[in-house]
């Protein structure tokens, strides 16, 4: 499983210019993508899952060509099959929870999802534990369950990839990390390799395997963390090192 | 009291033809209206709000400006009028159906303006994230768009209805008052009033207060939400 991203586009917004040129690629089962706000990481996602158009580039998710300028390939965004959580989850409010998760396998005309999903649909809504919600709408449940409820969705129609935008800033701490436990058993569990972006340096430490740093809309840093000599005896990444590394990496002076 | 006496069919077919011409006239106003405003919310193209200015001039145009620029276009000399003369022989004036162009035109920028407003509140992240679930656009418009833009359309098209209920001076001067055929409530009323039939007037007036009532309780009742949006 493989992904390769190149991208290359020029965004003009109200007399902003902004460029975003990045080249990088993974093989890892999370990848995360650390930057500041506006460094262009939200840009990056949207333009893998097709919700950004850019004037070049080319995108192969596990040998399948998403994008390619030079070919003139384009895929649309409902043909990429990638999932994508949205930072607020986007649920749609005037559907069910079940609804919402068989959302991909609907009718044009129907809200139900067709009868030989639907055990598919109520199996995810057991293992995301939020079976006996499967009748509220999203504005009656909480922050965490809308989060799960969002991934379950992405993951009835067995994306390639799963895209990630910031997945736990609107939660609160304590959920967070909770939500951080669940994101890597599920990653083994459906055995989907996921791209997250954020700007919480504990998000790539827990959860990152493939750290790429993006900075003023270039990458200026991309580690293989499972391979960086500073791990302790559970195997999981010293932190002082990657704060360094992260620190190094966007440019900011250490007070 | 005076005047003649008071006669059922005196006050059914007014009200009939009523309702009748409201009610195509609403259809086609919605149909319309939600179309132009789908283009108008959906779509960046030069001159957009030249064209929201025109949707909505029959909102602010005197009735009879508006009945006067229709008497021009499908009168039997003007061009639409004149064409369909000579290659259908349909002539619209003074006809019922020109009583349904006059209240179409006067109930439309009633549903344009509310489906504008309500297709401009969908929040363009759920229709991002029915692409990405792989839908085609016209799945989205069934699926998203439409469902939750579905009050303030229906809010419009309720506000259309009654107004074309009560459309007066454009359907006087392109359908006039033909007793039984063109002559809906609003100007029944004025003729009984004209003609000093007082109890035919209060009779037709109590109806069409009724009738505007009972559509605000009820689109009170459908537009109540069975969820929330936030």
């Amino acid at each position: 499983m493989t992904i390769d991203v190149c991208i290359d586009h020029a965004f003009d917004s109200g007399g902003h210019n902004f460029r975003l040129n990045v080249e990088f690629n993974s093989d890892a089962g999370i990848t995360v993508i650390f930057g500041h706000s506006g460094a262009g990481k939200s840009l990056l996602l949207k333009a893998i899952a097709g919700l950004q158009s850019v004037s070049s580039g080319r995108i192969v998710v596990n040998q399948k060509t998403l994008l390619d300028s030079t070919s003139r390939i384009n895929l649309a965004s409902r043909d990429r099959n990638v999932g994508y959580l949205f930072q607020d989850y986007a649920l749609f409010p005037h559907l069910t929870v079940s609804e919402n998760v068989g959302f991909s396998k609907t009718p044009l005309f129907t809200k139900k999802c067709v009868d030989r999903e639907a055990h598919r649909v109520g199996e995810l809504l057991e293992v995301f534990r939020v079976k006996e919600l499967a009748e509220k709408y999203p504005s009656e449940i909480s922050g965490g369950q809308r989060q799960r409820v969002g991934l379950a969705r992405a993951l009835l129609q067995k994306p390639d990839i799963l895209l990630l935008d910031e997945p736990f800033s609107a939660l609160d701490p304590l959920l967070r990390i909770q939500m951080r436990q669940e994101l890597r058993k599920i990653q083994e569990l459906f055995k989907v390799p996921m791209m997250l972006i954020t700007h919480d340096p504990q998000d790539v430490a827990e959860l990152g395997e493939r750290l790429v740093v993006i900075k003023d809309g270039a990458v200026s840093d991309s580690v293989d963390l499972t391979q960086m000599p500073y791990r302790d005896q559970s195997g999981m990444p010293i932190r002082p090192a990657i704060r360094d590394l992260l620190f190094t990496a966007t440019g900011v002076n250490r007070a | 009291m005076n005047g003649l006496p008071l006669s059922l069919e005196s006050i059914v077919i007014p009200l009939v033809l009523s309702l009748k011409v409201a009610g195509i006239a609403t259809l086609i106003a919605t149909i319309l209206g939600v179309s132009v405003a789908w283009i108008a919310a959906k779509c960046d193209f030069w001159g957009k709000e030249i064209l929201d200015a025109m949707m909505t001039l029959p909102i602010v145009l005197p009735p009879t400006v508006l009945g006067y620029y229709l008497l021009v276009l499908i009168g039997r000399r003007g061009p639409i009028g004149g064409w369909l003369n000579d290659v259908f022989g349909i002539n619209l004036i003074f006809t019922w159906q020109a009583a349904v162009i006059a209240a179409s035109f006067v109930a439309f920028p009633l549903v344009y303006k509310a489906s504008r407003a309500a297709l401009e509140s969908v929040s363009e992240q759920l229709e991002q994230a029915a692409r990405v679930l792989g839908k085609s656009e016209l799945q989205i418009i069934v699926k998203i768009t439409l469902p939750l833009a579905s009050r303030g359309i229906i809010a419009g098209a309720m506000l259309a209805f009654a107004r074309a209920l009560g459309e007066f001076g454009a359907t006087l001067m392109i359908a006039g008052s033909i007793p039984g055929k063109t002559q809906t409530l609003s100007i029944a009323v004025y003729e009984a009033v004209q003609a000093g039939q007082d109890n035919i007037a209060n009779f037709l007036v109590v109806i069409t207060s009724l009738v505007c009532l009972a559509i605000l309780v009820s689109s009170n009742h459908f537009l109540r939400p069975k969820y929330r949006v936030n």
